[in-house]
């Protein structure tokens, strides 16, 4: 073998990069019977790798170098080395006992959701044989740019919660909601994205980058049991606000109640038996407005007595319900048709389309169980979702990346875009908050959804049909 | 009638129960849930003329009364073809007519009633919460668990030694001899945390409050499990843990002490909500645990929810069926919906007959109570 790294370097290398490469020089003095792996957490996308797949990585080689007179050299990059001998006996695995030739196959299982490719998770080199590709692996570390170090995930507090619940108690509440359209897509490829849209609902939510402009949020969001108790909060609040607001004529929701589009809330259970709901459920039915309400699937499994309850409270009020909250992992594993929902909103990933084929095939099974005309792809932000999705006979779809469609098909038809630009447009579309909304010229239109039959107000002469995006 | 404390009450029930069941006496036996109304129902007053509205059965023939915990009541009374029970459901609809339009509620979510002595071991399963002894004098718990309260539990906990709050919990292997102890169920009694560090507050009465403190109980249950001497003897076990927990330095520290002998002898008791709150983080620790040689069980499964989660998805080995009236009167309907991945674990047997139903239905595991 002729890569003995008694050269100089050139540079000096500091940290784990130093110690690992003090290391491999005396291992590949004597590079018979020791092995290298390199487990590469910083080959995995967002939001991979987390702290804990760090955490448990380095549990497990820590393990094996244990057993195997090793040792683990977490490198500045996320990356993983162990360096350890060959086990003389091969082939039997005790259970919680990962002989360092089985290693790469326990941890390819162990980040099966999240490492698609297998290939590229680990690297392992028997020193004898290719220790100089180890060694060109370690000399590429030093010279590497370096990735930004990802911020430490924080756990949430109590004391964060409720800091936040001050401020939604406090605050003017259009001012923290946002508003977001989903367009059912129409068949056609040879037609321009624009002239395809149809809308069909309008989800108002809290916007969690505008709490964040009054009280750092990250926190409170980060756990999911702070958050879902937090949401029963902001349920109480928006319930209560968009009642008055429909009683008094629907000034917020003027844009979706004109085009009969029907608003979408996400509430908790909690949120549905309040009398909060009630008001609203009675109030809509005078007023003709239409609404529909999403429901994550974690909290109808919390309770699926309750859940059965708000179900008929729902069906009374003449809510449809639409099931919140699948990623691709939890699609695999549920049945949402199981509660008979309206639609079932999935979440865009890349993982969705290049999952290994086991899992692939696990997603489109749990596509047709639950049948792509009821789905919505949400946080579609890209046309990577959107290929995806017509690909698996999904037309319904909601996300940044059609807000800008949209957006380029107003300000293509605005007589006051002169100066917006196509972030401005989706911003003040994309919030109810009245100080926002102000900075458009042309109001009627912003909240005007694509191909809607209505005519379209322009701000002066109301009874005029305005442009409408082709 | 005499007023006993609480849980001297539901000591008193279970006699009748078993006396009622050993002579074979006919009695009729209503449950009234108050912490089970709305929350459009959910003033002290709502409660009280929940209470009020079943009075006309203190009229009954031997009518007994029985205070249980949460403001469950319950009365036992023989029938002798009056309709006293007539009257007092007439009485608590006139009071669910009271919430505002829209809202309805099931009569079975607030009253449960029974058939002495057949039904009996359905009224000792509402009783399987009832067994730690409250202190004379107890406050009784009335005012919901708060954020800020979540905030002083979690700090007073942090550090504590929970061993006394630790209860067992045996499940049982029914083999054609008597039943054999298959593994030991560690959990922190959660009541009786509540009992003695915030007397006055429902700790359940915001779900995800809850959740949220269990993390807390999950960190002072390894840490005591990892203390020295403290698996010596210890044979097969399980614990209620949340998925976080088992990514978490605690639980490494744990798996690092953990016996060769114990090594594929314990079993991770989750619940479905918990799994579903980040499922990719699911599979990573469920892969995690595998390797190391944990079981993986689901807790809490019942016909609504196998009809949302997929437990063979979701590799569970076993799975944890309530004994509930439904389940007992048409258990094919849940059984239709069982995996055959995942072994189901019975719980909430609480008396013999129970025993002898779980055996005949062929479960293999049952948990005792």
């Amino acid at each position: 073998m002729s890569g003995s790294p008694s050269t100089n370097l050139g540079f000096s290398p500091s940290g784990a990069e130093r110690l690992l490469t003090d290391a491999a020089e005396r291992a590949l003095r004597a590079p018979r019977g020791k092995l290298a792996l390199a487990l590469h957490l910083s080959r995995l996308k967002p939001p991979a790798p987390r702290p804990h797949h760090a955490r448990i990585a380095r549990a497990l080689l820590q393990d094996t170098a244990q057993r195997y007179s090793g040792q683990v050299f977490p490198l500045r990059n996320g990356d993983l080395v162990l360096l350890c001998a060959v086990p003389p006996a091969e082939g039997r695995v005790v259970a919680g006992q990962s002989s360092p030739t089985a290693l790469p196959a326990a941890l390819a299982r162990l980040f099966g959701a999240d490492a698609p490719d297998n290939d590229l998770l680990t690297t392992a080199w028997k020193l004898e044989e290719e220790g100089d590709r180890f060694w060109t692996f370690i000399t590429a570390r030093h010279t590497e740019a370096q990735p930004e170090s990802a911020a430490e995930e924080t756990a949430g507090t109590a004391s964060s919660v409720m800091a936040l619940e001050e401020v939604v108690a406090t605050a003017f509440v259009p001012d923290l909601l946002a508003q977001q359209t989903a367009i059912r897509l129409h068949p056609g490829r040879n037609l321009p994205l624009t002239s395809r849209l149809a809308p069909l609902f309008r989800e108002i939510t809290f916007s969690f980058a505008a709490m964040a402009q009054r009280q750092a949020i990250g926190e409170a969001v980060s756990d999911p049991y702070l958050f879902r108790h937090f949401a029963a909060r902001l349920d109480a609040r928006m319930l209560e606000h968009l009642q008055e607001d429909l009683q008094q004529g629907g000034k917020l929701t003027r844009g979706a109640l004109r085009q009969n589009l029907p608003l979408h809330l996400n509430l908790t259970l909690e949120g549905i038996v309040s009398p909060g709901f009630a008001r609203l459920a009675a109030t809509a039915q005078r007023t003709g407005a239409r609404f529909g309400v999403e429901i994550s699937l974690m909290e109808a499994t919390a309770d699926p007595a309750l859940m059965e309850y708000g179900r008929r409270l729902l069906d009374m009020a003449g809510f449809p319900l639409i099931v919140d909250g699948l990623d691709y992992v939890g699609l695999t594993m549920t049945h949402p048709a199981g509660l008979k929902p309206a639609l079932v909103k999935v979440s865009w990933s890349p993982r969705l389309a290049d999952s290994a084929p086991p899992v692939k095939a696990a997603i489109e099974d749990a596509i047709a169980r639950i049948g792509p005309e009821r789905i919505v792809l949400q946080r579609a932000e890209s046309e990577e979702a959107l290929v995806w999705g017509q690909a698996n006979g999904i037309a319904r779809y909601q996300g940044y990346y059609l807000d800008a469609v949209q957006a380029a098909a107003r300000i293509a038809n605005c007589h006051s875009a002169r100066a917006c630009t196509l972030r401005q447009c989706v911003s003040r579309a994309g919030t109810l908050s009245p100080a926002i909304r102000a900075a458009c010229g042309n109001p009627g239109l912003l909240d005007m959804a694509p191909h809607a039959r209505e005519p379209v107000a322009p701000v002066k002469t109301p009874a005029h049909a305005g442009p409408r995006p082709h | 009638m005499l007023a006993l404390a609480r849980t001297d009450q539901a000591d008193a029930l279970r006699e009748l129960l078993r006396k009622t069941e050993l002579a074979g006496t006919p009695r009729r036996a209503l449950l009234l849930h108050t912490d089970r109304l709305p929350p459009a129902l959910g003033k002290p007053h709502h409660q009280r003329l929940a209470r009020d509205s079943i009075a006309s059965l203190a009229s009954a023939d031997r009518a007994q009364q029985f205070e249980l915990s949460r403001g469950r009541l319950v009365v036992i009374w023989r029938h002798r073809g009056g309709n006293e029970l007539e009257t007092a459901l007439a009485a608590l609809s006139l009071l669910l007519a009271d919430l505002p339009e829209g809202q309805i509620v099931p009569p079975g979510q607030i009253v449960s009633l029974y058939d002495l002595p057949e039904q009996g071991a359905w009224l000792l399963d509402e009783l399987a919460d009832e067994s730690g002894p409250t202190l004379p004098g107890a406050v009784e718990a009335t005012r919901p668990i708060d954020i800020a309260m979540l905030g002083r539990l979690e700090q007073t906990l942090s550090q504590a030694d929970v061993s006394r709050f630790v209860r067992w919990r045996t499940v049982l292997r029914l083999a054609d001899g008597a039943p054999v102890p298959a593994w030991e169920e560690r959990y922190v009694a959660a009541h009786d945390v509540a009992a003695t560090l915030c007397p006055d507050r429902r700790i359940k009465a915001d779900p995800w409050l809850f959740r949220r403190l269990t993390r807390t109980f999950d960190r002072r249950m390894l840490a005591m499990v990892a203390g020295p001497q403290e698996l010596r003897d210890s044979g097969p076990f399980a614990l209620n843990l949340n998925v976080a927990t088992i990514l978490a330095p605690e639980f490494l520290r744990f798996d690092a002490v953990l016996p060769g002998t114990l090594r594929g002898a314990v079993t991770l008791n989750l619940i479905a909500a918990d799994i579903l709150a980040d499922p990719a983080t699911y599979t990573f620790a469920r892969n995690f645990a595998r390797s190391r040689g944990y079981r993986l069980l689901l807790r809490h499964a019942s016909a609504a929810l196998l009809s949302l989660f997929d437990v063979g998805a979701a590799e569970l080995d076993y799975i944890q069926i309530d004994y509930t009236p439904e389940f007992a009167a048409d258990p094919d309907s849940l059984r239709l919906l069982l995996p055959p991945t995942a072994t189901p674990v019975l719980t909430g047997v609480a008396t013999q007959a129970a025993m002898e139903w779980a055996r005949a239905q062929r479960f293999a595991l049952v948990r005792a109570e």
